[in-house]
């Protein structure tokens, strides 16, 4: 393409947006508006994924020894456990470590295990990490199965239930994404169509004066191009801001166990994808409302 | 020997809607004519201006420009087409949101002619219409009369070798319209031709040029001063 065309789509868009301020503003806000909420349900629903996650891998199997196996029998269970399928890890606590535990949740009321040293009722126990933890009953299964397993628990019943809310969580996040985003294109589509109409007339004399469609449309397309990406780096900077202070907050209240996503982890994928979004929908806007006035 | 640049053929123009604008039209603008459309509202002038600017159709007949029957123009051979001609029309057409200057630039910068250039005619022409003082002014700080000066020169920019003016007076008043067909006959005497649309009787009958007359839709006798001829 010509240099000299390009030069002048950037001239009229740049004066079009000048000389149309308000209609030009009205339409950069909408953009705002609706990319700031289309972030908003999206930075929830990567939160929520990312606690799923978590929750997730917080699942172990607990497996108890019986008290009366050998500690050569022992270390044989352990590699026993390992292998069965959808493990992948297993942590040894023998007894005495898991009294220190107990101590420790106790705190202050930790007299209460004085003289256990030496008779400790602890059995010893191995912690399993399922690859996935929707595996975690079969595991638990397949455990109580071996021999010198006096016990197994996962918090049965909770598990399953668990299993079910981060799953239903996941799903709604991206139906949510997914409504949301179609709201945004709807509102960036009307709003610019609208800021197009009122220069319907305009279309009309430059194709009479034996204008080229590009000759209309380039202008048109780079003004949606400049609203759309304007108004979503505007949203991506409220948000990114936004998200910031909310993750230092919850960081600073120590009741939260759970953790946000990191700032700096967001940080890309709100501007990128935010981004992308106002440019693209800027130019399909514009080329789409324009191309309804090109035929004169 | 004049030779004709627009020639139609027993042109007829049905509109979608049934309405019949022209009916079995025969006639012709020659090269450096000055010729007037005249006949009362609704007699098809318009429509015979669109006609040869390729805005409509025709229903049957043809329309020669240069040569060149212009239902045949494809629509990348359009915009070429249309800046042969310089269009005025009784509504003036100006972009709103454009200063004088860049209305009258506009037709250059579909030309795809380069900067340097229209910096330089865009004066020259607007020193034409007398309105060199205005060129940062917008269409709706100028008088009617201002405003079809304007449609004037950027009609002429781009040194046309038509013009068709339809009903340009229309929206003037008498001062302005005379200044108005005082420009269209200079330009005219350079050797543009002129097709102008007018009920404005007056003025066909002083200038004495070759005059068309319609009545609903069928070409007549023009009885005025005004010469008449079928044709040619």
């Amino acid at each position: 393409m010509e240099l000299r065309v390009l030069w002048r789509w950037w001239r009229e868009a740049l004066v079009s947006l000048f000389r149309n301020g308000w209609l030009a503003l009205s339409a950069i806000g909408m953009v705002l508006v609706s990319l700031l909420i289309l972030g908003f349900v999206c930075l929830l629903a990567l939160n929520a994924a990312h606690v799923s996650r978590m929750v997730e891998e917080g699942i172990e199997v607990s497996v108890f020894v019986g008290e009366e196996l050998a500690p050569d029998l022992v270390s044989q269970l352990g590699k026993e456990l390992g292998q069965i399928e959808g493990v992948a890890g297993v942590t040894f606590i023998p007894k005495e470590q898991a009294l220190e535990k107990l101590r420790e949740d106790l705190g202050g009321k930790s007299g209460l295990l004085t003289g256990l040293e030496e008779d400790n009722p602890l059995p010893d126990a191995f912690r399993l990490r399922p690859e996935d933890a929707s595996l975690v009953p079969a595991i638990a299964r397949q455990a109580e199965a071996l021999p010198g397993v006096e016990k197994v628990r996962y918090g049965e019943g909770v598990v399953e239930k668990l299993l079910s809310l981060t799953n239903w969580v996941r799903v709604a996040a991206v139906g949510l994404v997914a409504i949301f985003g179609l709201a945004a294109v709807f509102l960036t589509m009307t709003t610019i169509r609208l800021s197009i109409l009122s220069r319907q007339e305009e279309i009309g004399i430059m194709k009479l004066l034996g204008a080229t469609n590009w000759f209309v449309r380039g202008p048109f397309i780079l003004e949606g191009i400049i609203i759309g990406s304007v108004g979503a780096m505007l949203a991506a900077s409220f948000l990114y801001w936004g998200y910031l202070s909310l993750v230092e907050q919850i960081e600073r209240a120590t009741f939260v166990f759970i953790q946000p996503v990191a700032g700096s982890e967001v940080a890309m994928p709100i501007f990128g994808s935010l981004l992308a979004c106002g440019v693209l929908l800027g130019a399909v806007s514009s080329a789409l409302s324009v191309h309804r006035f090109l035929t004169v | 020997m004049l030779f004709g640049l627009v020639k139609l053929y027993n042109v007829t123009k049905i509109y979608d809607n049934g309405v019949k604008a022209l009916t079995d039209v025969t006639m012709s603008v020659n090269k450096g004519e000055f010729l007037f459309i005249t006949g009362p509202s609704g007699a098809g002038k318009t429509t015979l201006t669109r006609l040869i600017h390729r805005e409509e159709l025709p229903t049957r007949g043809q329309v020669i420009f240069d040569g060149k029957n212009i239902a045949r123009i494809k629509s990348k051979e359009m915009a070429l087409f249309r800046r042969r001609i310089g269009m005025v029309f009784q509504d003036f057409r100006l972009l709103p949101r454009k200063t004088v200057f860049e209305n009258v630039a506009l037709a250059l910068e579909i030309a795809g002619e380069p900067w340097r250039e229209i910096k330089k005619r865009v004066p020259e022409v607007l020193d034409r219409v007398g309105l060199l003082s205005k060129v940062k002014s917008f269409p709706s700080q100028l008088s009617g009369g201002e405003q079809q000066r304007v449609s004037l020169a950027r009609a002429l920019v781009n040194r046309p070798c038509l013009v068709i003016a339809d009903e340009p007076t229309g929206n003037l008043d008498m001062e302005n319209a005379r200044e108005l067909i005082r420009l269209l006959l200079e330009i005219n005497h350079e050797g543009t031709s002129v097709l102008m649309a007018t009920h404005a009787l007056d003025i066909v009958n002083t200038l004495g040029k070759r005059t068309l007359s319609l009545e609903e839709g069928r070409l007549v006798q023009y009885e005025g001063q005004g010469t008449y001829r079928y044709g040619t």
